[in-house]
């Protein structure tokens, strides 16, 4: 009687023991597979970090190579082709003293041109203020020489210290400041350009507008010279915000972290 | 001792069956919203959830419910290859997991018609442990393709999968044998195939909630 009982009792513990086996198993399996896929997570996270690490340092040699090449072709064009036609000028307006002739005038007049206009290319490509008075003196002389002519008014509000800022992020900013002006006066017609820098918290808040044509930012993609803008605000780890639509202008808002 | 077994067994049944009834009613209710798998998902679980209240009406009311089981086994062969199939996309794996369903549902078929009479009032037997095989195996199969790299949706539906069949396999396995056993000792095993029935229900809750928290955030 008691064998009777205890038959189908031991035949259910047994089936009680192979399903929590069973649940065992799987779920073992399941944490194996979790902990597996967090594994290989954790690697493509790794692997993705040390690629953009790759194609950051990449950017900013291109950019390097970009500003050192800049500055060799101002140095070449201020210190061999200025100074050159320096001389050429002094020479003819030597020989247009010794003649009395006054055919000399039209070659001097062209030599005095080329000698300006190789000098504001040259300052372009590297401007001087920048190395010897700062961001902000740079930005607003390039502000200054936009509203010359007075077709375009501009606004440049610049009250930073920039002992926050090294050498490369300045030169940063002022690229990027200067790849605005240039589609705002090329794409955007804008006749009013306004730039305020300023200090906000821990980083520096960087606001551009301007009134002109504006872009549909869908349908614009992306052109080399808001590639170029992305690749500098990457390289000063800023964040980047663009506001425009067509026939509203633009307007460009950055945010630069200062180095904790 | 035997009455407390008994009423712990009756309340799990019931909340059991009161979470699967709000799943169910959760996937109607954002039935729209959800993507293919998941509305696949929804017809297995309103079907399995109506089978599942059917069956506890019966055998409260002292009706013999065993033969639900093959219909059970029909639903849920065709609802999780569907879903598995969907999952996988058009790829290679969802043409196997399509021919592997098939296969045995032909099978299936074909041995229910000509054993029908035997086989009508058993519990499951090998047959349904054949396909909870099918069933672990998909789930196999989508833990591989993941490793592998592809992306699937749905992670904690699949470990439910896993878990509750292969459990699951091995009572209905001796499911017949069982059918012979005296009713109060075999409570303990229906306790343990409904708390992990329950677990079941909870991790595909737990999946669907997570994509429905997504859906609202994208839109």
């Amino acid at each position: 009687m008691e064998n009777a009982a205890t038959e189908p009792q031991n035949f259910i513990n047994l089936i009680v023991f192979f399903v929590m086996m069973a649940l065992l198993l799987a779920v073992t399996v399941v944490f194996i597979y979790t902990y597996s896929k967090k594994r290989i997570l954790n690697e493509e996270v790794k692997r993705s970090e040390l690629e953009l690490r790759h194609k950051t340092e990449l950017l900013h040699a291109v950019l390097m190579a970009q500003e050192e090449e800049r500055q060799n072709i101002a140095r070449d064009l201020h210190d061999e082709i200025g100074a050159n036609l320096t001389i050429i000028y002094q020479g003819a307006s030597r020989l247009a003293d010794v003649s009395g002739n006054g055919e000399y005038a039209g070659i001097l007049s062209l030599t005095s041109k080329t000698i300006q206009s190789t000098r504001r290319i040259s300052h372009q490509l590297l401007p001087p203020v920048l190395k010897e008075f700062g961001l902000a003196a740079a930005l607003r002389e390039l502000f200054e020489d936009v509203a010359i002519g007075g077709r375009v008014k501009t606004k440049c509000t610049a009250e930073i210290n920039e002992n926050g800022l090294n050498g490369e992020q300045k030169l940063n900013i002022f690229r990027i400041s200067q790849e605005l002006v240039n589609n705002s006066l090329k794409h955007g017609e804008a006749t009013e350009i306004t730039l305020e820098l300023a200090e906000s918290g821990k980083g520096l808040y960087y606001s551009y507008k301007d009134n002109g044509k504006g872009f549909d930012m869908a349908k614009a993609g992306k052109g080399l010279g808001l590639k170029n803008i992305e690749n500098r605000a990457e390289m000063l780890n800023a964040s980047l915000k663009y506001k425009t639509e067509q026939g509203k202008g633009v307007g460009v808002l950055i945010l630069v972290k200062y180095p904790a | 001792m035997q009455d407390l077994i008994y009423w712990t067994y009756k309340i799990l049944v019931y909340t059991d069956l009161l979470i699967f009834l709000g799943l169910a009613v959760t996937l109607i209710i954002y039935f729209k919203k959800l993507p293919q798998a998941l509305k696949i998902l929804t017809f297995l679980v309103t079907l399995l959830c109506f089978i599942g209240i059917t069956v506890n009406i019966l055998s409260t009311l002292g009706i013999r419910n065993t033969y639900f089981i093959h219909v059970l086994l029909f639903l849920q062969l065709t609802g999780f290859t569907f879903y598995y199939k969907e999952l996988f996309g058009n790829t290679k794996s969802a043409i196997v997991v399509a021919a592997a369903g098939a296969a045995v549902f032909i099978f299936y078929t074909i041995f229910y018609i000509a054993n029908w009479k035997d086989i009508i009032w058993q519990l499951g037997g090998t047959t349904y442990s054949i396909s909870t095989l099918l069933f672990i195996g998909y789930a196999i199969y989508y833990y591989y393709n993941t490793l592998k790299g592809v992306r699937l949706p749905y992670p904690l539906i699949n470990a439910a999968v896993l878990i509750y069949f292969a459990t699951t396999s091995i009572v209905f396995l001796f499911g017949n044998q069982l059918q012979k056993m005296p009713p109060q000792p075999l409570r303990i095993i229906w306790i343990l195939n409904v708390l992990v029935h329950m677990l079941f229900v909870l991790l595909i809750f737990a999946d669907v909630w997570k994509t429905l928290r997504l859906n609202r955030k994208t839109l």
